[in-house]
């Protein structure tokens, strides 16, 4: 497999993206892992090129701006700087309602249950990017 | 005034002893006592009649009846004066007016008499309007106390709501710093588990053990709080349902050598979720407890009570301790020690919710050995 060149994680657990760095390094998915707790930090740095990754992990429940807060600024970037990224959302737990209200939003591809392993990783790779 | 002349025992024959009678009565009787003519004049009446108005008897008779009569209530004094004509008797509720413009509720009897050959209309009344506030009072408690019940049970359904609510929150809120303690366990586990001694590793062992543990446990109370919210009422077909669950678990009963026996059951409008959840509990149990001797075989009957189906799910287990009967339908109870037979010990803890959500009770009969029958009771809901 190829690996992605910037995998971006948005969510506040450190520990959710110690873990998830963890399991996208073990299966050599991405050259770089970008980290940001705070879903707002992530928005700026798509928005002025700074990150410019090939798949985003978002998370939902977060202080501040959350995760259906994030897809809405997001949609609102110029197209240049979103269409390169491929949006994934990170879910706890099967909530229907959620689940129902991400797959009406058109920018998320897909979800992937937390915490993403090594194995879950290349999955969501291999259906993302056909690798 | 039902009694009748002929029950009179003791009549005197003497006619002076007669009226004399007749005066007394008409004297001390606390009715107040009315004779109208024909015509609707009122030609006597008693004391008491005079004390309830609060006239004197010159008074009462120099009056016309509308004057005694509370608007209120001479309508009645109408239907008496028709009524006697017609049927020879009356009764009926009437308003008296006093003297001072007060108004007083009776109760009204009547009968025509035959006073020196000339006929009139006799009337009795009663005076009831201490009796009758006390009826509205007993009305008005009565509601109040109706209100109140209602009230109650609302508060209950709703504080049992919150509970419900309550736990499917905290054990939903519970799942995730869990899932970080396993998923760092699991951490340690892969990359430092060398750099452990033996003690250091049976450590880490426990801790994914308990993780594991504590990962069901909080996962079965999340399905416990969520029984029956997730599923609306259906006509629900229990062979049917009987039927999916023994597809489902098809392995375990091929594996134990079981056979599951079912009669004709019926057909209730009910959550199908919740029933299947009901139904594979007591199989998987009846197959999990089997004796190592003997292959599982469980037997489900249904027959109709009043309003309700009681349907019985038995069979030839290990059986259960009668002491334990009440602990089995509690969470997280469980009969045996860990190891020897797996699970959490909330599945019949959901069978009883599932069947209290339908209106309906669960019993255990079973004593060691000798297999064990679950009966409970199903309603169709509204």
């Amino acid at each position: 497999m190829t690996p992605l060149n910037c995998i971006a994680l948005i969510d506040d657990n450190p520990a959710d993206n110690y873990l998830h760095e963890r399991a996208i390094r073990k299966a050599g998915a991405a050259h770089q892992v970008e980290v940001y707790e705070e879903a707002e930090v992530a928005l700026e740095c798509l928005r002025n090129g700074t990150s410019q990754p090939d798949l985003i992990l978002l998370d939902l429940n977060m202080p501040g701006m959350d995760g259906w807060e994030f897809l809405e600024a997001f949609h609102l970037l110029p197209e240049e700087r979103r269409q390169a990224a491929v949006m994934v959302m990170l879910t706890t737990s099967v909530n229907p309602e959620d689940e129902a209200r991400a797959r009406a939003n058109g920018i998320l591809r897909g979800f992937c249950p937390k915490p993403l392993t090594e194995e879950g990783c290349l999955e969501l790779i291999r259906e993302m990017f056909q690798r | 005034m039902n009694t009748e002349a002929s029950s009179i025992r003791l009549r005197p024959t003497d006619l002076s002893e007669a009226l004399e009678l007749v005066d007394i009565i008409f004297d001390t009787d606390p009715s107040g006592i009315f004779i109208y003519s024909t015509d609707g004049r009122l030609v006597e009446c008693n004391r008491a009649a005079c004390e309830m108005h609060g006239f004197t008897k010159d008074q009462m008779l120099g009056m016309a009846p509308k004057d005694f009569i509370h608007p209120d209530g001479y309508q009645t004094f109408v239907d008496f004066q028709a009524e006697l004509e017609r049927t020879g008797s009356f009764r009926g509720e009437s308003c008296g007016l006093t003297s001072s413009g007060g108004k007083f509720e009776v109760e009204v009897y009547g009968k025509p008499v035959m006073i020196n050959g000339t006929g009139y209309l006799y009337s009795v009344i009663r005076d009831i309007t201490v009796a009758q506030e006390y009826l509205r009072r007993l009305h008005e408690h009565e509601k109040q106390l109706e209100e109140t019940v209602a009230q109650r049970t609302e508060d209950l359904a709703r504080s049992n709501q919150k509970l419900e609510q309550f736990a499917y929150l905290t054990s939903h809120d519970l799942q995730e710093p869990l899932r970080t303690i396993r998923s760092f366990s699991s951490v340690l586990n892969e990359e430092y588990k060398d750099q452990l001694d033996e003690e250091g590793q049976k450590a880490l062992m426990f801790i994914e053990q308990s993780g594991e543990r504590m990962s069901r446990m909080v996962t079965d109370l999340l399905e416990h709080s969520r029984i029956g919210s997730d599923s609306k009422l259906e006509e629900v077909n229990l062979n049917e349902v009987l039927d999916d669950v023994l597809v489902d678990m098809s392995a375990a009963v091929a594996e134990k050598g079981a056979v599951v026996r079912a009669g004709a059951l019926p057909t209730l409008r009910a959550k199908r979720s919740a029933l299947r959840i009901l139904f594979q509990n007591l199989i998987s149990n009846a197959i999990k407890f089997a004796r190592d001797d003997t292959p599982p075989r469980v037997e489900i009957d249904a027959t109709e009570v009043k309003d309700a189906w009681r349907i019985r799910v038995s069979d030839n287990g290990i059986g259960i301790d009668p002491k334990h009967h009440e602990k089995v339908f509690q969470v997280f109870r469980r009969v045996h020690k860990r190891g020897r037979y797996e699970g959490s010990g909330i599945g019949l803890a959901h069978c009883a919710k599932v069947v209290a959500l339908h209106g309906g009770s669960i019993e255990l009969e079973s004593e060691v050995g000798h297999g064990a029958t679950f009966s409970f009771t199903l309603r169709s809901l509204e």
